[in-house]
């Protein structure tokens, strides 16, 4: 079912952001084009200078636009599921966290996918592709095991750290559909509001972890992380973050799950 | 418990802030039955279908749907049609059609086509450049077009012309088998009263009365339109 899910999204979606990248894409290999053969002209009226200056400024813009596109869209996704568009899916014999895992996992590989086509956009518009190779065997061949272990770390952290920021989305909407009317404005004040608190708590949490740091003599601790070398002192504390990063990710799907389940309320 | 039982609801309460809008609402409904659920605007029938298919949390009290609470397993055996248009307006008839298919095992694409070809609907259309009244046709289409065990339909007739409403009616009964029930909540009790077993009456959230249409005829001499307008008089 959750594949089925997956699909059903993945169309849904792909039908407003691809045709949305394929312009992104024109209009970037166009402006690519523009400065390949501006940069080879010398003694261009000032004017000319001013425009490509321009069309470059617009391209940049654009991208922001995509990237933007990208969030709104998947997380529109989200509150139509708890709206009109509930009756439907919800009806559907799938257990909420299906939905749940669906719209991430889709909204997350629309983000990754989003960021590196934006790196090619980046590429094209300086036509510059030199270092850029086609094969991943290639690049990834020259790094160490324990390099490739860290830039896995990294990703994986990252990775954390987006669908937290979807989830923080997905806990508004889910707060905003506890009301009857004025969900919308009801879901933005959520979001605000959760982000304020999140910040709260992050400080009350550090506060209490450098209190517990300094009565549990933590220096002796940390003595652990002097012993070994600088790589993988960097690996722990990762380690350590993205661990952080997974269990607020997860104490929001549950919130969430718990407001789609125990407190349904569809408009 | 009688084990031709296929929907009951025992005590259910639901509260919209300080408004109540079930209070207390107990019924069953055997298999084969197809049952009218009837009551003035407000009397609770959405709430009572939403919280039935698993759309809204109740209160208090709860749904049994062979046995069990809204779930999973309920909405694999439920067919439900909601008061709204649910389907996305972006979406082609064919894809609405394949969406089914894609999660009802009972669904019947063959005999989804063949109703939506009777309503001249193409598979290319747009559910979005239909009219309204299209719009609910292809969605009770698609809803009748499973194979399910409890069906429950929230104003079907409504917002579509007479000639559709016979359409409708005959689509329902066309399709509707005797190892299920039909349960559907309607304001034109007129065109829907020969079709029904049994009506369940609400006011103000609670069961007035359910009873067997034609008990009801015998005691009272009047159709249920007629017993219908008599008791909910202004």
């Amino acid at each position: 079912m959750l594949t089925k899910l997956l699909k059903y999204e993945w169309k849904t979606t792909a039908r407003v952001l691809l045709p949305i990248g394929g312009g992104v894409l024109i209009f970037t290999i166009l402006t690519g084009l523009a400065n390949a053969l501006l940069n080879h002209q010398s003694d261009l009226p000032a004017m000319v200078d001013f425009s490509q200056a321009m069309l470059n400024m617009i391209a940049v813009l654009v991208w922001i636009f995509l990237l933007a596109a990208c969030v709104f869209v998947n997380v529109r996704q989200f509150y139509k599921l708890l709206g009109e568009q509930g009756y439907l899916m919800l009806s559907l014999p799938a257990a909420v966290w299906k939905h749940i895992a669906a719209k991430l996992i889709c909204a997350c590989a629309w983000s990754v996918i989003g960021g590196a086509f934006l790196i090619l956009c980046g590429c094209i518009l300086n036509m510059s592709f030199g270092g850029m190779s086609l094969n991943a065997g290639d690049s990834m061949a020259g790094l160490q095991p324990g390099i490739l272990a860290a830039l896995c770390l990294v990703m994986l952290f990252l990775l954390a750290l987006l669908a937290g920021t979807y989830l923080d989305f997905y806990l508004a909407c889910g707060i905003g559909g506890q009301f009857g009317q004025q969900r919308l404005l009801a879901s933005i004040i959520a979001y605000f509001v959760l982000g304020f608190i999140e910040q709260i708590l992050s400080t009350v949490l550090m506060m209490m972890a450098v209190f517990a740091w300094v009565a549990a003599d933590g220096a002796a601790w940390m003595q652990f992380l002097y012993s070994v070398d600088s790589f993988w002192a960097t690996i722990y504390l990762l380690l350590i973050l993205l661990a952080f990063v997974l269990v607020l990710d997860a104490i929001k799907w549950a919130i969430t799950q718990w407001l789609m389940t125990r407190r349904l309320n569809l408009a | 418990m009688n084990e031709n039982v296929i929907y009951e609801a025992q005590d259910l309460h639901k509260r919209y802030g300080s408004r109540v809008a079930l209070n207390g609402v107990s019924f069953a409904v055997t298999t084969g039955k197809l049952v009218g659920l009837l009551g003035p605007n407000g009397s609770g029938k959405t709430t009572l279908l939403k919280i039935s298919a698993g759309l809204l949390t109740a209160n208090g009290g709860c749904v049994l749907i062979d046995g069990q609470e809204p779930g999973v397993y309920t909405k694999s055996i439920t067919s439900y049609l909601p008061d709204r248009m649910a389907l996305p307006t972006e979406m082609r008839a064919a894809d609405a059609v394949d969406l089914y298919a894609d999660f009802y095992t009972d669904f019947d694409a063959a005999k989804a086509r063949a109703m939506l070809a009777d309503l001249h609907i193409e598979a290319r259309n747009r559910i979005g450049a239909m009219s309204k009244g299209t719009q609910e046709k292809m969605q009770l289409c698609l809803t009748m077009s499973r194979s399910a065990r409890l069906y429950l339909l929230d104003e079907p007739l409504g917002g579509v012309d007479p000639a559709a409403r016979d359409y409708i009616l005959q689509t329902i009964l066309r399709n509707y088998h005797e190892d299920a029930a039909l349960v559907l909540s309607t304001h034109l009790i007129g065109d829907i009263e020969r079709a029904l077993d049994e009506v369940i009456f609400l006011q103000e959230g609670s069961v007035l009365r359910q009873v067997g249409v034609d008990a009801l005829r015998e005691e009272t001499g009047h159709s249920v339109d007629e017993y219908f307008r008599e008791v909910y008089k202004c």
